[in-house]
């Protein structure tokens, strides 16, 4: 190719187009505009899907499989027209999207089925996208392996397609759904009866040779590669489980098993899918057997030195910058179910990460694995016994690798590790945290509201937030769950899962003993049901239909009913829909939509073959059907079209095509100058640019800085990168289509401004990015405003802008372009101060007082 | 006792939806059924304040639903959900005196005010027909 330089040197400045390379690049132009047009429209159906997923609407399949449907033709569309401007150049797209239009079809469909895979996988080859093989648990093990390379236990995973081989090879499949579809689960007697069946025809049968011949491969390797006699540990990972739904401790695990018995202890964690709490939890959660297979996992038992849990976010305080850590001596096993006292640390998640708060338990006991297999308890050595179990130096490592995996997952996590003889961090699982937090302070009750509702309780720790009243009911025995009533206080000495089958009746639960990091206390967070932990003696004092309010944030008990606390907590709860299975479809679906991957067009992996979703598909052809323009031009060598740089002193790089009358011929060289651009609508716009100081960065508070920089963070070389980004001007002499990138917004101007007032019009669409939904929205809020001061349409559908204005005379166009260039320039930090809505009133009156 | 919303729709999901905000923000006792064929059984069997009737469903269509379910309730106020695009039928669904109709999507205050406006007029006009009633009992008795 030749270079710029050379032709133009050779170019006549009053040269006479080429008229088949000009009809070419017309032709060109078209599929061009119709792909900016079908990018528009893309982008309005996602943003339209997004705000469905909110929880604000009620929608239907019909709605999902139409917006799918057309997404699908336009993004079909966008692939088609590049490949037009390109003379076929990028054909492999097509294939990254037969995939995921498929996988988009099989979800719709509602197929779940059950990926035909190997039975065994080794954790080397796992990640988040085996999911529906290895089941949630292991999957994101194999993440943290894998992707972030932090330290997990040698092992394999037994995949669910192991799982239907068994079924299948047995042929049990039509009898537990016979038996599951004919079970009323709010009959706790047939519940148990049917739960015994189950697991009874599971545990009779043998495991079916070919599966048996995997395993003893399997764990013969893994004894090769530890290199001595070992012990594993097997741990359910179910299909759904861990993803959203926390399922906590519903099904079983093993510990400290000989790998020859691993067969056996495959089975019994099968059967214990069928344990009454666990069909409970899942038929009444409104999940199908059938959806339900089960993934399993098998790792090398680590001796713990300690062990526990892990919360990327205190369930408590979930805004602040602090990662909750629960631990106690030998097995974590007894933190997360709840049956020992652990110490409590708190650690900042920012460097250095200090260590603010240490509250070590006394320790007694603790468990361990015990030598014959199996594990066992045993005393704590007496001058351990108050001696905290982690060491400074552990608890800021563990505030660091909080830090690390919650980001990765970008969603708070419980994460439950093992401390090893060398004091190595080794993590066991990994999954989102339940948490729901609420806005304003609680009400504080007066003396005297104070002496009508004496405070019974004032001790332990929030294991779920919120307020709830009824009767006290004292739980010692599982049977005593049967007669548990509807809007009781369920009062305990320990905490247990068990207790899930009457969570969706209890207003509250107290406990003498537990953490926070209890199996129980996640159910609870899950049901939402107020729970106090740890307040050693709420069985002693509080009696049997006492009518009692539970406050846990404030871990406080109040006898009767405190109308003014349980109001104040009735406030809205978030997304209601947020389980129910069709937003868990919605949310999978979304998935292969909506994440973008591709973000910076100068790396090596902006390519087809890294493009994973329908959104980096989208990115790509625009992107590269904008670039193929230029590129188009750079070599037709010929008058036929020119790819110029507009010189400007600001940090952009602003890229012209001329497509007739847009640029004086006298224009030399590369770059042209201000004075040479002839359409008028660049000449106006860009003077309001120029008009503005280019905005350094505004005073702002630390959650701004924070929001925007986890979104950069994905972004190698963050903002200043994005500035090398290119902006594109396609212009003739009364036309303009300006694509302009201001660090991550992207404004789209397109002007017609002829002498015929009725063809005249301005399209301004606006897409943010870099920040918080909530932030992104409220400066998308200043946008509409100011357009609409300007008397543009404008229709905003959480950050995306889309304004529009007809049939101005060209004198009334002059004003507002010049007011967009303003309105383009201000609105680019925008995002870094939007902290809260009094700054969106004040920014647009800033802009109207100062700019128009 | 709590005045009760029969809901139609042959998708589950949809049911679930409807009936998970029902139920959480207001008192109203709510039964679902994605089965049209089913309605006037259930209507026999127990009184409705509301019907919520989906328009297009694969047994029988909304419109012939609302023609059965008068010849069993003819007081019977009923809301039609429409599919977005469907508006033709929806103004037939008026002209046979549906309440309202919405379209889907929705949001979720928007069938919450359909349906307080409808239990407004429901309760309005149950206590017309007590004291009609009433009137007439009157008017007999002065005859008599």
């Amino acid at each position: 190719m030749r270079s710029f330089k050379g032709w133009f040197r050779k170019k006549e400045p009053e040269s006479f187009p080429d008229p088949a390379l000009t009809a070419a690049l017309r032709q060109k132009y078209g599929a061009f505009r119709r792909l900016l047009a079908d990018d528009q429209e893309v982008l309005e159906i996602i943003t339209d899907l997004e705000e469905k997923y909110n929880g604000e609407y009620l929608f239907d399949m019909q709605y999902l499989r139409t917006n799918i449907r057309r997404l699908s033709e336009k993004v079909y569309n966008l692939i088609h027209l590049l490949n037009e401007i390109s003379n076929l150049k990028y054909t492999d797209l097509y294939r990254t999207y037969e995939q995921i239009q498929q996988e988009l079809n099989d979800l719709l469909a509602q197929k779940r089925k059950i990926p035909v895979d190997e039975m065994v996988l080794p954790f080397e080859r796992i990640s988040l996208e085996k999911e529906e093989s290895v089941g949630g648990k292991m999957a994101n093990l194999g993440e943290l392996r894998n992707r972030l390379g932090l330290p997990v236990p040698r092992g394999f995973a037994i995949t669910a397609y192991a799982y239907k081989a068994f079924i299948g090879y047995h042929q049990l499949q039509e009898e537990i759904s016979r038996q599951l579809n004919a079970l009323d689960i709010n009959r706790l007697e047939d519940l148990l009866v049917v739960s015994r069946d189950i697991q009874e025809r599971i545990l009779e049968k043998p495991i079916p040779p070919f599966l048996e011949e995997t395993l003893t491969k399997s764990y013969r390797e893994l004894i090769e590669k530890t290199g001595s006699e070992i012990r594993v540990s097997v741990r359910s990972s179910a299909l759904g489980e861990d993803s959203r739904l926390s399922f906590a401790g519903q099904y079983g695990t093993v510990l400290n098993v000989d790998p020859r018995e691993i067969g056996e202890k495959y089975k019994e964690i099968l059967a214990s899918k069928f344990t009454p709490r666990a069909i409970f939890y899942f038929i009444g959660k409104g999940f199908r057997e059938e959806e339900l297979a089960m993934g399993m996992g098998c790792m090398i038992m680590i001796p713990a030195k300690a062990g526990g849990v892990l919360y990327t976010v205190g369930p408590e305080n979930p805004e602040r910058p602090e990662a909750v850590i629960h631990a106690h001596w030998g097995l974590g096993k007894t933190v997360v179910d709840g049956s020992v006292s652990p110490d409590l640390f708190r650690v900042s998640k920012e460097p250095p990460f200090r260590v603010k708060e240490s509250l070590p338990a006394h320790k007694e006991k603790m468990m361990i694995a015990d030598a014959e297999g199996g594990i066992k308890w045993v005393a704590v050595p007496l001058a351990r016994r108050d001696q905290p179990c982690l060491s400074g130096d552990t608890i800021s490592r563990l505030g660091h690798m909080a830090k690390i995996i919650e980001e990765h997952f970008r969603h708070p996590q419980d994460i439950e590790w093992a401390l090893d003889e060398e004091d190595q961090i080794i993590f066991l699982q990994t999954r989102p945290l339940k948490i729901f937090s609420r806005k304003g302070n609680p009400p504080v009750l007066s003396a005297e509201e104070l002496s009508q509702y004496p405070v019974l309780l004032d001790t332990g720790v929030t294991g779920a937030q919120g307020v709830g009243s009824g009767p006290v009911f004292i739980v010692g025995q599982e049977r005593d769950l049967i007669d548990f009533p509807s809007g009781a206080v369920l009062v305990a000495k320990t905490p247990s899962p068990k207790w899930v089958t009457v969570m969706s009746k209890a207003k509250g639960i107290v406990t003498d003993l537990g953490s926070s990091a209890s199996h129980m206390a996640a159910l609870a967070r899950e049901f939402r049901v107020p729970t106090i932990l740890n307040t050693h003696k709420a069985t002693q004092i509080l009696i049997p239909g006492q009518e009692v309010t539970v406050d846990a944030g404030q871990c406080r008990v109040y006898q009767g009913q405190v109308d003014k606390l349980i109001d104040y907590f009735e406030v809205e709860p978030g997304n209601p829909f947020e389980d129910t299975p069709l937003f868990i479809l919605f949310e999978k679906i979304l998935n292969r939509i909506v994440p973008l991957n591709l973000v910076d067009p100068t790396q090596p992996d902006f390519s087809p073959a890294h493009c994973r979703t329908f959104h980096d598909l989208i990115r790509f052809t625009h992107q590269t059907a904008t670039q193929e323009m230029f590129s188009l031009s750079h070599s037709a060598q010929s008058s036929a079209g020119e790819a110029l740089q507009l010189e400007t002193n600001l940090p952009l790089e602003i890229l012209l095509i001329d497509l007739g009358g847009g640029i004086s011929p006298l224009s030399k060289g590369r770059k042209v100058k201000g004075e040479m651009i002839l359409s008028w609508p660049l000449l106006v716009f860009w003077k309001g640019v120029q008009s503005m100081k280019w905005p350094g960065p505004k005073p702002l508070d630390m959650k701004g800085f924070a929001s925007v920089v986890a979104h950069t963070a994905a972004e190698p070389g963050g903002e200043s990168r994005i500035y090398s980004e290119k902006s594109f001007a396609l212009l003739a002499a009364d036309y303009m289509n300006f694509s302009i990138r201001l660090g991550y917004h992207l404004s789209t101007i397109e002007v017609m401004g002829g002498a015929e007032e009725g063809e005249n019009f301005i399209n301004f669409i606006f897409k943010g990015g870099g920040a918080t939904i909530d932030r992104r929205d409220r400066r998308a809020r200043v946008v509409s405003t100011v357009l609409e001061r300007l008397g543009f349409q404008v229709n905003q559908k959480m950050d995306l802008v889309d304004a529009r204005l007809f049939n101005h005379p060209r004198a009334e166009m002059e004003k507002i372009l010049l007011a967009l260039g303003k309105l383009t320039v201000y609105t680019k930090q925008l995002d870094m101060v939007m902290f809260n809505d009094a700054i969106v009133d004040w920014s647009i009156e800033e802009f109207i007082k100062e700019h128009l | 006792m709590a005045e009760r919303i029969l809901i139609v729709d042959d998708e589950i999901d949809m049911l679930e939806l409807l009936e998970l905000i029902i139920t959480d923000r207001t008192e109203y006792e709510v039964v679902t059924t994605n089965s049209p064929l089913e309605v006037t059984d259930l209507l026999k069997k127990q009184p409705f304040d509301l019907l919520i009737t989906d328009l297009r469903m694969p047994d029988i269509d909304g419109i012939e639903l609302i023609e059965r379910v008068k010849q069993v309730d003819d007081q019977l106020p009923f809301i039609i959900i429409t599919a977005y695009g469907t508006i033709e039928s929806a103004v037939e669904a008026m002209r046979k005196g549906a309440f309202d109709y919405i379209t889907k999507p929705f949001r979720q205050e928007q069938i919450l005010l359909t349906i307080e406006k409808v239990m407004k007029w429901r309760r309005l006009q149950k206590e017309n027909i007590a004291l009609k009633a009433e009137l007439e009992k009157m008017k007999k008795g002065s005859d008599a």
